[in-house]
């Protein structure tokens, strides 16, 4: 994973929650909600049931289209999920031979893709300080969630202080382009103390705008309004229903 | 380390959620979050940061549907303290989970026991902290590299636990605790050294950053430790007998799950007695060979009953359609969005 790359996606993300769609005004509490539900339905169905699978895809494809979140970032941040499952999935082909290994590795590829999607579009359509609200209102402690924010802005901190860093070496190491491993622990806990030194003047002049503790920073989420209500109770509703009832053998039983 | 939500049932993740939310209650309690607390903050963020891009250099390990990487729990630990160094872990873990797909929203309770409870608040104050007291400010690199190693390896071991009670993979235990625990033995050297490395370097130049934690525990010796409210002074001694009561416990429990099926007999048989079967001769090769049949799930590489959920014609034919109309209606949505805008 490349850290500008990986900035960049992040910023993408950070302007595509701020969009204007029916989806992106919804309570973030909602949405986290609906997706975990979304999650716990797609992982309760047994391990070689392929067809089950297929009604979890409305639940992205729905959501992503409404939201007009692009379909290529939601794909390319599929992407680096699915080595994972697909080392696992082959496990699955070694040690379960036949056509269930075959299911098992398809139904594993599958649910990744549908999981990594479901949070994918959690983040699209949440601006992330909302999502730290709705935690404090599901009660996680404000310690947490203020971590949180000042984590997630931290990382371009760091960021931008080890490209700096890394520039003054180019510059000052005669033609080196990468230091020395018996140079990375002084480089290393350099950047650390710089990173942590703009942490702190950061901090001091959130407090001069008058941050004062945890609860002051993330912002309050609101109360659930009914279309929230609405939402999560067709989302879950659908997920429980495609957990519970063989819909594409139903479907397929009346093709037939 | 960073498990995927397809690889964890809803009933494992919903107990490792449990335990992982003890742990963070009472890591929240050891923080320290009033008005001089709160200068902590932006380190314990900063130092998050620094451990999220230690842990962007991973790898995959083949077969476990796990990755290879850095962990930082006792990094921050000697930072931060225990209680801090988890929260900001668990931080870190629900970032990277929610922006970057590393590791599920539903495995999220179980990444964080593996690589936040078990370096911050098992590994940190049962073992760190005893032998610094023991050996003082030379066990250091010692003591940081011994503490990386057992917490990584621990929780490769909780992986591969969490994986297989789970049920979702077939890879055997052996054989998964083979691939997880050399590799995590190979990285935990690597993380202890570079944790080594780092305190040395911050005790030359910013020494009261590690005062309260690794400098302040090396210091003390068994006699003056007065053993505060957070951290009462343990006998290592003890921790060394429970540490082995638990793994022959586990490691017992662990066997029953064990595959006892090598892949390489027909191989061998085939080489030796030019045939992958051996004849059955007598009663107890055919009680063998009853018992076999009835016990077999997938008799002829075939579901017994024949018909399976994913494949039996109703059920491909159903995937199929339902497949059709998702995309259906994903394009409905699109055309009426793209009317409404040119209206």
């Amino acid at each position: 994973m490349k850290p500008d790359r990986t900035l960049s996606d992040l910023r993408t993300l950070e302007e595509l929650a701020e969009g204007n769609t029916l989806l992106h005004r919804l309570h973030p509490g909602a949405k986290l909600l609906a997706a975990f539900l979304y999650l716990v339905c797609l992982m309760s169905l047994e391990r070689h049931a392929l067809s089950r699978v297929t009604p979890f895809l409305f639940y992205p494809v729905l959501m992503g289209t409404s939201a007009e979140l692009p379909a290529g970032l939601l794909l390319r941040r599929t992407v680096p999920a699915l080595p994972f499952a697909f080392f696992a999935g082959l496990s699955c082909l070694v040690f379960e031979r036949g056509t269930a290994g075959m299911l098992s590795f398809a139904v594993l590829m599958a649910r990744t893709f549908l999981c990594v999607s479901a949070v994918m579009i959690l983040i699209g359509t949440t601006p992330f300080p909302a999502l730290t609200g709705a935690m404090k209102q599901l009660h996680v402690p404000a310690v947490i969630a203020d971590l949180l924010e000042m984590l997630y802005r931290y990382l371009s901190v760091v960021a931008e202080e080890a490209e700096q860093m890394l520039t003054a070496f180019r510059l000052r190491s005669g033609g080196r382009v990468w230091p020395d491993p018996r140079e990375y622990a002084p480089m290393i806990s350099q950047l650390f103390f710089r990173s942590a030194d703009r942490a702190e003047r950061i901090y001091d002049a959130m407090q001069c705008r008058l941050y004062r503790g945890a609860g002051s920073l993330s912002g309050t989420a609101g109360k659930w309004k009914r279309r929230d209500y609405v939402f999560f109770l067709l989302s879950g509703g659908a997920s429980v229903l495609f957990a519970a009832a063989d819909i594409p053998g139903f479907l397929g039983s009346i093709a037939r | 380390m960073h498990m995927a939500d397809a690889l964890l049932s809803p009933a494992v993740g919903a107990a490792m959620y449990g335990a992982t939310a003890a742990a963070v209650a009472k890591a929240v309690k050891e923080t320290d979050v009033s008005e001089a607390g709160q200068r902590r903050l932006p380190l314990m963020a900063v130092s998050g940061a620094f451990v999220f891009a230690a842990q962007m250099i991973n790898f995959t390990i083949p077969g476990t549907g796990s990755s290879g990487h850095i962990c930082g729990g006792i990094l921050l630990a000697g930072l931060l303290g225990g209680g801090p160094a988890l929260l900001t872990i668990a931080s870190v873990l629900l970032i990277q989970c929610l922006f970057f797909a590393d590791g599920g929203l539903l495995a999220l309770g179980a990444n964080i026991f593996n690589m936040g409870v078990i370096p911050c608040m098992i590994i940190y104050p049962l073992l760190f902290r005893p032998l610094l007291r023991r050996y003082g400010e030379k066990g250091i690199p010692a003591v940081t590299i011994l503490s990386c190693i057992t917490g990584l390896e621990l929780g490769a071991f909780f992986v591969v636990t969490e994986t297989l009670v789970s049920g979702i993979t077939e890879l055997p235990a052996g054989v998964f605790l083979g691939l997880m625990l050399p590799i995590h033995l190979a990285i935990g050297a690597v993380e202890g050294v570079i944790t080594a490395a780092v305190f040395a370097c911050v005790k030359q130049t910013r020494p009261e950053l590690l005062m309260e934690t690794v400098l302040g525990n090396a210091a003390q010796s068994p006699a003056e430790d007065a053993g505060s409210a957070a951290y009462p002074a343990r006998s290592l001694k003890k921790t060394v007998v429970m540490l082995a009561v638990l793994a022959a416990l586990t490691g017992g429990g662990l066997s029953l799950l064990a595959s006892g099926y090598p892949d390489g007999l027909e191989w061998s048989m085939e080489k030796t007695a030019g045939t992958a079967e051996l004849e059955r001769t007598g009663a107890v090769h055919d009680a063998a060979a009853a018992f076999q049949e009835a016990a077999a799930v997938f008799p002829d590489y075939d579901f017994k009953d024949g018909e399976g959920t994913g494949t039996s014609a109703s059920g491909i034919v159903g995937g199929l359609m339902t497949c059709a109309l998702a995309g259906a209606a994903g394009c409905a949505v699109v055309l009426i969005k793209r009317r409404r805008k040119a209206g």
